[in-house]
């Protein structure tokens, strides 16, 4: 089964101080792991190891078992700024992992057009990026990513541009895609309630340097996608405590 | 300088303006097409009334009918053996062999400047070396060396049109933004993927920008070139009606040469506009 390791990895920018200290986390297949901390805790750098775009100073990144070298296509990244090609259509982003493998246009687009149904962007397949709002184009983004068909999803703050409405629709559809594939998936958010509500683990991470102060099972996602509503879990007390914990560990924490 | 210009005119082709910060610009093209005709009537203006009450010899400021005059003449009849679009043909000629030539040398070299330690560390002197040397300095040179055929007058622009095709190349190449590339080899890409599918479509802007600016140094280098053994060409046509004191045929010579680098750039600007829509919006 698929295993994403970090072993004690540490981090420091060329002349800087430590962003990462000697910090482990796994991610399984059938996982969904949230990472929550305030700006500048290192989230981005923790996910940008397990991609492979920077290699840990000491300690090592593995994916079952074997040391991860550079970037690949079995840990697809959804970016916190969306990063998509402007020089591609819509639909052409959404199947660029296809492209790479020499996929014909026909079946590319094909696959592009079930992608970007399921984020909610049926239709706009042949926009250019450049005439997409910031939460389409994360959804673009996200397309993307689900559409390589990856081992471990990666994501940085996917939701961070949407409204509310839209966000708790793409929650939810962030639920179904990780319960039909299984993709074991490393998710980072400001949003407490969207840390609880997706994870079957939260993560909480205090900065200087950066480490996993906390580290929270929790069901609710599963209760979502056994058929509970949204609101009837979100209000359930169990919820509300749940929330109220994880926010002191994050304040706790940020004041020491 | 005819930057703005061709912008103001061309403002009515740009593809559907999105909300943002770009907004405020179409507002002001009216403001910059009226102040940009007035000025340029009021040039004209000023020459017409300067050379009407012959405040200078007609010798040194022919009338604005005259030059018109010229410019008909010589359309027509021509000028030393060859009509004025002869010369123009021959200029326009030189120009683009040496530009097609300068952005097949210049693109794969400021790819290597942009990409690599090694590239950089190659070419770079040799494009800081040339990119100072005025046209008229390295012109001997290039005679001494090639002759005076046609082979050098395309020489000798081409060089002038190397080093900001480079330049602007590995600026774009190192522009290219990291999070793409990182986006592009998450899904697999490998190392020659990357090239055609990320950093060739993200520098292409810049490349873009590059020939836009070589070809302006290209058209400034016209007359130096056809120093050499011309007999034809908008630069040899201007030095020999400048030798017979044809000052008319002078003045027409630069304006047609002002009009036609003018009109490229709108060109140019134009295949911006279809090839890289995107440019400058994300
Ligand atoms: N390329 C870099 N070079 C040097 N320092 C960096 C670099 N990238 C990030 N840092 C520093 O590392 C620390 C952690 O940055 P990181 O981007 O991982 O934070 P984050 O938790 O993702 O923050 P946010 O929630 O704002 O996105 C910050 O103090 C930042 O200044
Ligand atoms: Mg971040």
């Amino acid at each position: 089964m698929a295993h994403l390791q970090l072993d004690s990895v540490s981090l420091r920018y060329e002349g800087g101080a430590p962003v990462l200290g000697n910090l482990s986390l796994d991610i399984r297949a059938d996982e969904f792991v949230v990472v929550v901390g305030r700006s500048g805790c290192g989230k981005t750098s923790l996910l940008n190891l397990a991609a492979g775009f920077l290699a840990p100073s000491s300690g090592q990144v593995l994916v079952d078992g074997r040391p991860v070298t550079g970037p690949g296509a079995d840990r697809a990244v959804v970016f916190q700024n969306d990063a998509l090609f402007p020089w591609l259509s819509t639909a052409e982003n959404v199947a660029f992992a296809a492209r790479l493998a020499g996929i014909a246009p026909a079946e590319r687009r094909a696959q592009a057009d079930r992608y970007l149904d399921i984020v909610g962007l049926a239709g706009l397949g042949d926009r250019p990026i450049w005439q997409l709002s910031g939460g389409q184009r994360q959804r673009v983004g996200l397309a993307r990513a689900l559409a390589a068909e990856p081992r471990f999803l990666l994501m940085d703050e996917p939701l961070g541009a949407l409204d509310a409405m839209t966000r708790e629709a793409m929650q939810d559809l962030l639920l179904e895609a990780w319960n039909r594939t299984r993709t074991g998936t490393l998710l980072i958010t400001h949003g407490v309630e969207e840390a609880l509500y997706l994870a079957t683990r939260v993560i909480v991470m205090a900065p200087q340097p950066g480490r996993i102060v906390r580290r929270l099972e929790v069901d609710f996602g599963r209760r979502r996608l056994a058929g509970e509503s949204a609101r009837s879990i979100k209000a359930s007390p169990s919820f509300v405590a749940a929330r109220e914990d994880l926010l002191d560990s994050i304040f706790e924490r940020e004041a020491a | 300088m005819s930057l703005d210009l061709a912008e103001a005119a061309l403002a009515p082709s740009r593809p559907a303006e999105r909300a943002g910060p770009t907004k405020a610009a179409p507002r002001n093209r009216p403001v910059v097409a009226i102040t940009a005709a007035l000025t340029i009537a009021s040039l004209v203006l000023a020459w017409a009334i300067a050379s009407h009450f012959q405040l200078v010899s007609a010798l040194f400021l022919p009338s604005p009918v005259a030059v018109g005059k010229a410019f008909v003449t010589v359309a027509r009849d021509g000028f030393v053996d060859a009509t004025l679009w002869q010369h123009l043909a021959a200029s326009l000629g030189r120009v683009f062999a040496a530009l097609v030539g300068a952005t097949l040398i210049a693109v794969p070299i400021g790819f290597a400047i942009g990409s690599s330690a090694v590239g950089r560390g190659t070419f770079d002197p040799i494009i800081e070396f040339l990119r100072p040397i005025p046209p008229l300095a390295y012109l001997p040179l290039v005679i001494i060396w090639f002759g005076i055929g046609e082979p050098s007058k395309i020489l000798i622009i081409g060089i002038a049109m190397l080093a900001p095709i480079v330049i602007s190349t590995a600026t774009g190449v190192k522009g290219v933004d990291a999070d793409r590339l990182n986006a592009a080899r998450s899904l697999g890409a490998t190392r020659r993927q990357l090239l055609r599918h990320v950093i060739l479509p993200g520098s292409l802007p810049a490349i873009l920008t590059g020939i836009r600016i070589a070809l302006g140094a290209g058209w400034s280098t016209l007359v130096a070139a056809e120093l050499v053994a011309a007999s034809r060409g908008l630069g040899f046509m201007i030095q020999s009606a400048a030798q017979f004191l044809v000052t008319d045929v002078v003045l027409m010579g630069i304006l047609v040469i002002a009009a036609v680098a003018f009109a490229l750039e709108a060109v140019l600007r134009w295949i911006e506009r279809r090839l890289v829509p995107w440019a400058g919006k994300s």
